[in-house]
């Protein structure tokens, strides 16, 4: 309370008093009291905004640990839907149902004699939903351009907010980069599944933009085994949001 | 004394008005950076048997014009790697196979006596930039191997990732530590390729089936 009182009377006496300084001398001097506070007020935004996002790989877990596992030919696969938003921020950097993807964490390991290809495109989400999300659906890389031009125009203005602005643009900015990266870092990729061999990864799929989801919905994998083309599937029935 | 530094001051306006200019430009300006890379080679691998097979090694166009592209603040970046995953593809298949013919259709019947067609495809290739000069940036890259017998069939598929990751760097040495962490990323991504062919089980079983 004190400090705004000072700081206010200080103000005004480099605006009213000092009757022998110039016109424009007056008004500098009010300006760099105005800066001084915008000043202390920006500081915790500047700071917050000179650190990378960190987003971290999963955390290890066995596939004892899924709920949700089946075991066929020796080959056991374990899913879980990341629905909790916490979770989702954690290892995203945003909240993925908010943006209407579900992602769902998949491991498998192979503990029979044959080896398989874990496919992809023949992972489907069943019921009244749904496509495969393409790459790049979450944070835009344009994301914080029109901030930092922004900074840069109130810099005109006021240099510490310009300077301010500046910086948060450019975290936005990185911020994108690094949620993108991750993203695609997490997705699961094709692979072989030799005798003894493991995968782990995220099935990304886009859910409707608009409607109700329903409570629950069926996963559905294909696994093609290599040297006889058998075709072994697994169907999960799974949270969809 | 005190209207004199306040004066001063008022000398700076114009240079404060220009750093606004600046940064304005810099955050409207749209514009385009190329990043060339020299050749960059991968290896020494370690000494391996070759696996004695006649592999068609398909380098596609795609795979050559590929570029990491991002964007930040207004700018756009891009570093062309397309010529650094081809090179490395052909080194590693010469490494690991006793006859290497190069060709750059991914689809085309392989010629008599083929063994086997062996196609990189970049899968993805990423940065994710620092926030300021000494916070960390990283560049992930995915190369997806598949080798398929004559006849079409997937003997072997694996999705190689890499990643580099360095400090994003000052004004001065930025664009240098950008290539720094593309040639980790390459290298990366070539050492676990080789690691991933010379112990894969199928692609040694395919080997010794085409000896009988």
């Amino acid at each position: 309370m004190n400090g705004a009182k000072a700081s206010s009377v200080r103000f005004a006496t480099a605006v009213f008093v000092s009757p022998y300084d110039s016109c424009c001398a007056r008004l500098v001097k009010g300006s760099t009291t105005i800066v001084k506070a915008i000043l202390v007020g920006a500081l915790p935004l500047m700071f917050a905004g000179c650190t990378t996002l960190k987003l971290p790989p999963f955390e290890p877990m066995p596939l004892d640990a899924y709920a949700n596992r089946q075991t066929k030919e020796g080959l056991t696969i374990g899913l879980r839907p990341l629905t909790d938003p916490k979770e989702c921020m954690k290892y995203f950097g945003t909240d993925l149902s908010a943006k209407r993807v579900l992602a769902v964490d998949v491991s498998a390991f192979n503990a029979g004699p044959a080896s398989y290809v874990l496919a992809r495109d023949k992972c489907s989400l069943q019921g009244p939903i749904l496509a495969a999300a393409g790459s790049r659906v979450l944070g835009s890389e344009h994301a914080g351009g029109t901030l930092t031009g922004v900074g840069g125009g109130v810099f005109l203005l006021s240099p510490v907010a310009g300077v301010a602005l500046f910086g948060v643009g450019v975290k936005e900015g990185s911020d994108a980069t690094v949620i993108n990266e991750s993203y695609r870092d997490k997705e699961l990729q094709v692979h072989t599944l030799s005798p003894s061999g493991a995968v782990r990864g995220c099935l990304y799929f886009r859910l409707p933009q608009t409607g109700t989801l329903p409570d629950r919905c069926r996963l559905h994998l294909e696994v093609v085994e290599l040297k006889t083309k058998a075709v072994t599937t697994f169907d999960f029935e799974i949270q969809s949001h | 004394m005190k209207g004199t530094k306040a004066m001063s001051l008022c000398h700076q306006l114009p240079n404060l008005f220009f750093s606004g200019l600046v940064m304005l430009g810099a955050g409207c300006a749209h514009t385009h950076h190329l990043l060339e890379l020299q050749p960059h080679t991968v290896g020494p691998y370690p000494p391996v048997a070759k696996s004695d097979l006649k592999i068609e090694l398909r380098i596609t166009d795609d795979l050559r014009k590929a570029q990491c592209e991002w964007e930040l603040s207004g700018e756009t970046w891009q570093l062309p790697l397309g010529p650094q995953f081809a090179l490395n593809s052909e080194a590693l298949a010469r490494h690991l196979f006793s006859d290497v013919v190069v060709k750059n259709s991914a689809d085309a019947q392989p010629d008599a006596g083929a063994d086997a067609v062996l196609v990189p495809r970049l899968v993805t290739v990423d940065r994710a930039a620092g926030m300021s000069a000494f916070s960390e940036s990283k560049i992930s890259g995915a190369l997806e191997w598949s080798l398929k017998s004559a006849k079409g069939d997937i003997v072997w598929i694996d999705t190689i990732k890499g990643e580099g990751k360095n400090k994003t760097g000052t004004l001065f040495v930025y664009k240098e530590h950008m290539r720094e962490g593309a040639r980790m990323m390459l290298t990366d991504v070539f050492n676990k390729s080789f690691q991933a062919m010379s112990s894969s089980p199928e692609i040694r079983d395919f080997a010794a089936s085409r000896k009988k």
